[in-house]
């Protein structure tokens, strides 16, 4: 179980990276934290022909606020997010549930999800948060939602050519809470469904919702239909079942080893209620 | 643009050592293949087991996600590092005292993770403890023995 | 005493075989796999692989097979089992060809050059309709009469899934053939020589003589998964043959997963014969075992290893089996920790969960109302359980877990609707193998025309050399038990010295090593078998120790005793002779021996356990101890998501004396986590193509620190009569007890009239809360 030969550069800035990619294009794979590329480059599922490894780039690593967000440079690793003094709660929430100790000393943020696994939590999070990835090639700069920035399975809509510089993680307003639940066969690994809750409240009403679910489909979702429940609703047990019902309605899932599309659909269910219940709770404050 | 073999200088365990590498050596061949320090073990070179655990830049990795050329110009501390002259460490003892080691196998990742974390948070709890082994599997154990020995530590 | 193996794995310096260039120059090899289940090779062009840079040489499995014979086993199967396929391919990982290049990233890059050209041929999965290798039936006492008598019949089908013991170290050979004498020395971290150095030597075609297995000094687990490594000692040394180099192969994780090894897949009907009172006056089994693609030796000894324990813990004596042995297109079975008893007791003990809840007796009063009472006890089938109280220990069990609270805080639970249960396991946990049981795959007739077989014979070696060092080489192959730890602590209580002043050998050396066909690392033999057979070569030496000394001192050497380093008299201690001095004398000075003495001081010395006796008709003690074990488990089930937690687990053995504490609760901790494991996580999944879904360890769940219950031990220890010092085995009677246990406590908490499928993932439980 050996990767497939390739060439290596170390790159020695973002620009450095940029004319590579823009050079090589898909034969190119940016290697990161390398906790997901490596395994698949050992089990031979990905061969580069070349690999071009970012870790020693200087300006990718700084975790500083941005004008009502929170900016993170990809190559922040999940351990420093996770230690990282103030953290959104939610955020801090999955962290423990995004692989373990020491591959989050490792694997990156901007790797997690620049990756597009559906089943991980930090591209769930960017997406129920509202956040978004910076991008940039040869071509320009650019921010991509986070909404658009998920095609199919471990596929975004960045180009070949494009680098993800950092991802902006809108945060909690007095009023706002977020949360995020999961329930995984075993600690650290795939998730059998993961569920986030983002709301804001005010004399007791739910005014904006937006309910994300992960591992039921190709990529991360939002679950328009559960955030309707949460909408207008007062705050309560009533609104949390309703947004899980809804979203037991709404979501598709798939069958796999671990379990039926119904069981994906049941579960997440519960942990988007699980998630509006303590996303309430945190908007109350 | 080739895959020639390229030139590095790591630092193990304190020692300067230079070789020829091709870019897709894994750092965990690297050190038992080439440096012969065959203490890190591998377990399943897919980034799940732990057993080949060791610290790079003074933070744990996994070797088998890492190629060597990443560790060019790195110090990287394998368990052969972890004992001085002057016997084993705190965890190292507290671990044969507790038996928390039967075929040893996943002992070195063991020992470098649970060192990392003890370092980083001197008086981990229980379910810090075990929320950082759930990344190293034991087979023989149970694991109740190895925690055992890392809270020891902790609580020392 | 804490162990004497730790220092060396603490500092990084084991030496596990992958650590070690045991031969110079070794090329490394890496294997083409079957990506089909059932497939016909139509065509398998290996030139571009050959003439690649780096590579050695290819060896197909049509010449595998054309310098091979096949692999025998204890029945005859209709399909021959070779170490690699040709024409046709029979599970997903099986070998197709072996790539030997100067290193391995050059071998893989040429087994992607190898072209297979496959037609798909459609798999068999399902036991019932698989080909089946063997069927026999056993009656005792008279079941019928029994159901016929029954005021209440339970019955209930089970299914133990596919698992693996899945060792963290995987396998590992380096074979050396030596062209000139066809002669193959294999190293390897196989768990013992045992019959399958027979059968690999068979398979080469060798006299025993001419096949040399070595096994290093450190093995990472086996959990008797490696016994599988010899299909690849004769592989490799066929490509050792061909390529006339030394060939190293190092399995990987994925073809670990694939191909190693599974525990037997066990599909079981069950019923019982209770009278209103509840006991339980006969049992029916209907066994079906899925070994895999082929019949791999030891197989198909999975369905008799707990022959002589058919009904576990209890006196009920009218009993039936059917058992079958059947081929399905998966990876072949063979030795795993608890062998036979998870896939035994699942159904045993849920059967009786069952019944309880039909008969309304609460589940530990049933147990007791059945449980053995009077010891010895030979069971309907041959067995002798020998000595112990099954009773105390169900009491113990629930003084532990204080049965009665569980209970009531169980109902209060349901009356909030919450879902928690409690279940229970009794367990009767055989040791020491004999090695006449896999006979009963044959009827009587067939039998009397074969070798008798039985016993469980090993051998060690224990030298004193010139300066009084002691030395002890055993057979045991042990894979981190701590053989070398309990060694050392049993020969110093015989020469009085330290366990640090005795040096002890685990490497075994088929060519050196004191061996029998019995010898490795299986059914927690090493405490009886392989501590009989030390003691032994140490009581040799120290008598002869004794009658120098006795010589010197002008005493009876009776009247010697061995205490702190020296020989002495008792009535006397000032009359002493250090053993340093003893030795030298016996090494310089043959001539002033005692009359009659020969030289050296050393012993080989073989054992058997008894009360391993060759089948005699249908009856047979399948193993020379039988242990006792009994569980209780409190589970609360997440009505909402299926998950299962365990809220508390206690554990109670009576596993004779034990030798070293602390290593018997690490066993019994450690067979704990497999048996969690098979029960609550772990499997190996094939789709219905017979596709390999659990090809990673991200799919394959084995538990983690975070999953593993706490779990609560007690022991009662009843010395053995069998064993040289009481001792019975322990470190499998978990594996068994754990998944019906779990099973039963599942069960109570959702209420159920049927059995709960394993393994209890959220997924699967949720399904029933449906």
């Amino acid at each position: 179980m050996k990767p497939a030969p390739f060439a290596y550069e170390r790159a020695e800035s973002v620009e450095h990276v940029l004319g590579l990619l823009g050079e090589h294009g898909d034969q190119a794979s940016v290697l990161a934290g390398g906790q997901s590329l490596v395994p698949m480059m050992n089990m031979r599922q990905v061969r580069p022909a070349l690999v071009v490894d970012i870790t020693r780039i200087g300006g990718l690593g700084a975790i500083e606020p941005d004008d009502g967000e929170l900016r993170v440079g990809a190559l922040v690793t999940q351990f420093a997010l996770e230690r990282h003094d103030g953290l959104e709660p939610a955020v801090a929430e999955c962290l423990p549930y995004t692989g373990h100790y020491v591959t989050r000393h490792r694997g990156t943020v901007g790797g997690s999800v620049a990756h597009g696994e559906p089943r991980a939590e930090l591209p769930l999070l960017l997406l129920t948060l509202g956040g978004s990835a910076r991008v940039r090639s040869v071509r320009g700069a650019r921010d991509v939602p986070a909404e658009e920035l998920y095609v199919g399975a471990y596929q975004t809509s960045l180009a070949a050519d494009e680098l993800l510089v950092h991802t902006s993680w809108p945060v909690a307003v007095p009023g706002e809470g977020r949360a995020f639940a999961e329930l995984a066969q075993r600690h650290g690994d795939y998730t059998l469904a993961c569920a986030a809750c983002h709301l804001r409240i005010a004399d007791g009403r739910i005014l904006a919702a937006r309910v994300g679910v992960g591992a039921t489909a190709d990529r991360p979702l939002l679950v328009p239909e559960a955030a309707r429940e949460l909408e207008g609703s007062s705050v309560g047990e009533a609104a949390a079942r309703a947004a899980g019902a809804a979203a037991e309605a709404a979501i598709e899932g798939y069958d796999d080893l671990h379990a039926s599309a119904a069981y994906r659909r049941r579960l997440a269910g519960v942990l988007v209620a699980r998630a509006a219940r303590q996303a309430m709770e945190r908007a109350r404050g | 643009m080739a895959e020639d073999p390229v030139a590095i200088e790591v630092t193990v365990n304190g020692a300067a050592r230079r070789d020829w590498v091709t870019p897709r050596l894994l750092l965990s061949d690297f050190l038992r293949h080439r440096l012969g320090l065959t203490g890190t073990h591998v377990g399943c070179e897919h980034g799940v087991c732990g057993a080949c655990t060791v610290r790079v830049g003074g933070r744990p990795a996994r070797a088998c996600l890492m190629f060597a050329v990443q560790a060019d110009g790195e110090e990287v501390q394998t368990v052969e590092g972890l004992a001085g002259e002057h016997g084993l460490t705190a965890l190292q003892r507290a671990l044969h005292e507790a038996h928390g080691l039967q075929c040893g196998f996943c002992t070195p990742g063991i020992l470098i993770a649970a060192g990392d974390l003890l370092e980083r948070r001197p008086n981990a709890s229980r379910a810090e403890i075990e929320a950082m082994l759930s990344g190293q599997i034991c087979r023989c154990t149970g694991y109740k023995a190895i925690v055992d020995a890392i809270e020891r530590v902790a609580g020392a | 005493m804490l162990r004497v193996e730790d220092e060396a794995l603490l500092r990084g310096r084991g030496r596990f075989l992958d650590d070690l260039d045991p031969v110079p120059g070794a090329h490394q090899a890496a294997i083409l796999r079957s990506t089909h289940a059932h497939a016909r090779v139509r065509r398998l062009d290996v030139e571009a692989a050959r003439h690649h840079p780096g590579v050695t040489g290819v060896l197909t499995g049509a010449e595998v097979q054309a310098a091979s014979r096949p692999f025998p086993a204890a029945c005859d199967s209709p399909i021959p089992y070779y170490a690699a396929a040709a024409e046709v391919t029979r599970f997903v990982g099986e070998p197709l060809a072996v790539v030997v290049a100067t290193d391995r990233y050059l071998a893989e890059d040429a087994l992607e050059l190898i072209e297979v050209d496959y037609e798909p041929l459609d798999p068999v999965l399902d036991p019932h309709v698989a080909t089946l290798v063997t069927e026999r039936d056993f009656v005792y006492g008279e079941p019928d009469g029994a159901f016929a008598a029954a005021a209440v019949t339970v019955s209930g089908h089970f299914r133990f899934p596919a698992w693996t013991g899945l060792p963290m170290e995987c396998y590992a050979v380096v074979a050396d053939w030596a062209s000139g004498e066809d002669r193959l020395t294999a190293w390897s971290n196989f768990q013992g020589p045992f019959t399958l150095h027979s059968v690999a030597a068979a398979a080469l075609q060798l006299p025993g003589s001419r096949l040399r297995l070595i096994t290093p000094p450190h093995s990472g687990g086996s959990f008797g998964i490696k016994s599988g490594v010899f299909v690849y000692v004769v592989l490799l040394g066929l490509a050792s043959r061909k390529l006339r180099v030394p060939v190293r192969w190092t399995e990987d994780r994925l073809e670990h997963l694939a191909a190693s090894q599974a525990a037997t897949i066990r599909t079981t009907d069950i019923a019982g014969a209770f009278a209103a009172d509840g006991e339980l006056l006969g049992v029916r089994i209907d066994a079906i075992d899925d070994v895999g693609a082929y019949v791999r030796a030891p197989e198909p000894a999975t369905m008799f290893r707990m022959h002589s324990a058919l009904a576990g813990a209890y006196r009920v004596r009218n009993l039936a089996l059917r058992a079958r042995v059947v081929l399905t297109n998966r990876c072949p079975s063979g030795l795993n920790r608890g062998f036979g008893g998870p896939q035994h007791y699942l159904p045993l003990e849920g059967l009786m969960a069952l019944a309880a809840r039909r008969l309304q007796i609460d589940p530990l009063e049933l147990a007791r109302r059945n449980l053995v009472r009077e010891l010895p006890y030979r069971t309907p089938s041959g067995g002798l359980y020998c000595t112990g109280d099954f009773a105390a220990c169900l009491d113990d069990a629930e003084r532990l877990v204080r049965y009665q609270d569980r209970l009531r805080e169980r109902d209060r639970a349901h009356a909030q609707g919450r879902l928690v249960g409690v279940g229970l396991a009794c367990v009767v946990e055989p040791s020491i193998s004999n090695m006449g049981y896999v006979t009963l795959v044959e009827d009587e007739e067939t039998r009397a025309r074969s070798l008798p077989k039985s016993g469980n014979a090993e051998g060690a070696t224990l030298t004193i050399n010139p300066l009084g060092g002691i030395s002890v080489q055993v057979s045991t192959t042990p894979q981190g038990q701590g053989h070398a730890t309990v060694v050392a602590q049993v020969v110093a209580d015989v020469f009085g010295v330290t366990p640090g002043d005795v040096t002890v050998v685990t490497e075994t050396d088929t060519a050196q090593s004191a061996w029998t066909i019995a010898s490795g690392n299986y059914s927690s033999r090493f405490s009886g078998a392989g501590v009989g057979a030390v003691i032994g070569a140490a009581g040799a030496v120290a008598e002869k120790l004794r009658a120098i000394a006795g010589a010197q001192l002008d005493a009876d050497p009776a009247e010697v005793e061995l205490r702190d380093g020296q020989a002495r008299l008792r009535s006397d201690p000032d009359a002493a002779i250090s053993l340093r001095r003893l030795a030298g004398m016996a090494h310089w000075n043959p001539d002033g021996l005692p009359t009659g003495m020969d030289p050296g001081l050393a012993a080989t010395v073989y054992y058997s356990a008894p009360e391993v006796t060759p089948a005699r008709d249908n009856d047979i003690s399948a193993s020379s101890e039988n242990g006792f074990v009994v569980d209780i488990a409190v589970v609360e089930v997440d009505r909402e998501t299926g998950r299962v937690s365990v809220l508390d687990y206690v554990s109670v053995h009576d596993a004779g004396r034990l030798l070293n504490p602390l290593l018997a609760e690490g066993q019994v901790l450690g067979g704990f986590a497999h048996g969690f494991g098979s029960a609550m996580q772990e499997r190996t999944a094939y789709g219905p193509g017979g596709e390999l879904l659990t090809a990673t360890l991200k799919d394959y769940l084995c538990p983690t620190a975070a999953d593993i219950p706490d779990v609560r031990t007690a022991h009662r220890e009843t010395p053995s009569p069998l064993t040289p010092l009481g001792a019975r085995g322990l470190g499998e009677g978990t594996t068994m007890s754990a998944p019906a246990a779990l099973h039963n406590a599942v069960l109570d908490a959702l209420g159920r009239d049927a059995p709960v499928p394993l393994p209890l993932t959220p997924a699967n439980v949720w399904e029933l809360l449906r």
